[in-house]
């Protein structure tokens, strides 16, 4: 197993791939450090607060999951090479387990993943702690969130694999992951707009000042369905990533315990897949 | 030619990435029409086929990027292209061929979408606007997958391997992006007037000028962009808000001809190794 990590590891930093999805995410934080300088020299004054910026790793404002969207087609790449240059049959070959290529693979997966968040955090924490930006988020708290949308990103790491078994095809697999990284962004920002709908709608008076009547809303999600939506934003790491980029997390204890489950689940899927899959 | 686009026809039909797309675009059509419509006659609201019918609009360029970043990334990875020309076709009978195979593709996918929207039809009747409107609408969403289908077949031509792939796919993100700033930037009001929460409840101060409301030359500009980009277009018909439809139809026809002359000119100097 180590010797698989040790190799895997290896490939990974030399991989055209992970180079792309470096500078990709350099560019982001760049773009993430320059539009902080903005807001706190040029337009606001800086009215937010240090960790903003940090949890702009996780995703744009609650809206865009950028790392979803990095990390998606850079580790299909990965993945998919493994699979077309024949080096699982090579490993295979020497002796190693089936189940221990898979999880050398998933380990490689995810610590790319959450290495691209840390340089995120290094680097707009080096350029944005300077400027004295406070920090309005307890540490206590900023902590926690920080770790768990880590978490998040690598639950989202390990579905990669999983897909890869699935489709067995490299093209397809970039195509399919990064479009399902775009549909839950989607699905997610419906999700949240329904919850979001309030219980009651004001009727105003003719002039349009005062309330007269406040009307059931039809669009008010009942408890059933409300749950339901909840538990889907907080179970798909997307809908972790954009709460805590948006800092608006109501179950706190929920979302590790989700997100392990999605690794443990999609961890064991793609090792049932992989061990009845004909490598030729 | 006619070859050319015989055996692409032929390996769409047997290219699974298609029919998936196809039938998502479909079930999509057909099960959000459904729901949405039900959803209203349940509380009691009155609905429009219209009000449905133009949602999948703005999809639609993603299945289009899907389905030619796989089409076009297999005639690469596979030599198929190498032996198009081994046989004597030139490059530009070849890059024509490709962009006429991806806008079939889209075109189906625009079909399944109108198709499967009609699902509401038996629930709350046919178009109040008429007929002619949604014709109108239906025409200008063909002309700006066809913008779309140029780009695509523009990056996935030019950009061979992987990179393609991923190209194309965040590329149509890119313009959706684009778009969607751009909107809201011209949907800010010229006029806003303060909120403010008093005892005796919520009063509105005197209407004053937004400085956020863009005006001008300015605004042209912007509008203009909206146009040129064809995700500004599908925002544009899923709202059904077409501002201008003859600048809609003309820019989806400059961005269409730049990008397939272009693209031609850069295939004839690509070196396909």
């Amino acid at each position: 197993m180590r010797n698989l990590l040790h190799a895997n590891f290896s490939r990974l930093f030399h991989s055209g791939a992970f180079r792309a999805a470096l500078a990709a995410e350099f560019a982001y934080a760049l773009f993430i450090i320059g539009v902080t300088f903005y807001s706190i020299y040029i337009k606001e004054g800086g009215r937010f607060g240090l960790e903003e910026p940090l949890l702009f790793a996780f995703g744009i404002a609650g809206m865009i999951p950028v790392p979803m969207l990095i990390q998606a087609p850079f580790l299909s790449v990965y993945l998919g090479t493994e699979f077309s240059e024949g080096t699982i049959r090579n490993k295979l070959v020497t002796g190693r387990s089936k189940a221990a290529v898979y999880l050398s693979n998933l380990l490689a997966c995810m610590t790319a993943s959450v290495l691209l968040a840390v340089l995120y955090l290094a680097l707009v924490g080096a350029a944005a702690v300077p400027t004295g930006l406070p920090l309005k988020m307890p540490a206590g708290q900023l902590l926690p969130l920080a770790c768990y949308g880590l978490l998040a990103l690598a639950a989202s790491a390990a579905l990669v694999p999983m897909a890869a078994m699935l489709i067995r095809n490299e093209t397809k697999t970039v195509i399919v992951t990064l479009s399902a990284a775009i549909f839950a962004m989607f699905l997610i920002s419906f999700l949240t707009a329904r919850l979001g709908e309030p219980e009651f709608t004001a009727v105003y008076d003719e002039w349009g000042r005062d309330a007269i009547e406040m009307l059931p809303n039809p669009s008010y999600l009942q408890p059933v369905p409300r749950a339901v939506c909840r538990f889907l934003i907080d179970l798909l790491p997307t809908g972790q990533c954009l709460q805590i980029s948006a800092r608006s997390v109501e179950q706190f204890w929920r979302m590790p315990l989700l997100s392990l489950m999605v690794i443990a689940a999609a961890t064991g899927t793609g090792l049932l897949l992989f061990r009845r899959k004909d490598l030729k | 030619m006619t070859n050319l686009l015989r055996a692409n026809f032929f390996r769409m039909r047997r290219d699974h990435m298609f029919w998936t797309c196809f039938g998502t675009v479909l079930a999509c059509s057909t099960g959000f029409m459904i729901f949405w419509c039900r959803d209203d006659i349940q509380h009691g609201l009155q609905t429009k086929l219209e009000q449905y019918y133009f949602n999948m609009a703005l999809p639609l360029g993603l299945f289009t990027a899907m389905s030619a970043a796989m089409f076009l990334n297999a005639e690469y990875s596979e030599g198929t292209i190498r032996n198009k020309l081994a046989v004597g076709h030139t490059r530009r009978e070849v890059y024509l061929a490709h962009f006429l195979t991806v806008l079939t593709a889209s075109l189906f996918f625009v079909a399944a979408w109108l198709i499967g929207g009609c699902a509401g039809i038996p629930m709350v009747g046919v178009w109040e606007c008429g007929f002619q409107v949604v014709a109108f609408y239906a025409l200008i969403a063909v002309c700006f997958t066809a913008a779309f289908a140029a780009i695509f077949t523009f990056l996935g031509l030019l950009l061979s391997g992987r990179s393609a792939t991923v190209t194309v796919v965040l590329a149509w993100f890119a313009l959706l992006l684009g778009a969607s700033v751009i909107e809201n930037i011209l949907s800010e009001p010229e006029f806003a007037s303060g909120i403010i929460i008093t005892a005796e409840g919520m009063q509105t101060t005197d209407l004053g000028l937004n400085p956020h409301y863009v005006s001008g030359a300015l605004r042209t500009f912007y509008e203009f962009l909206r146009d040129v980009i064809p995700a500004g277009q599908a925002i544009q018909v899923q709202s059904m808000a077409v501002l201008d439809p003859l600048r809609a139809l003309l820019c989806d026809l400059g961005v269409t001809a730049i990008f397939t002359l272009g693209g031609l000119a850069f295939f004839e100097r690509k070196d396909l190794k």
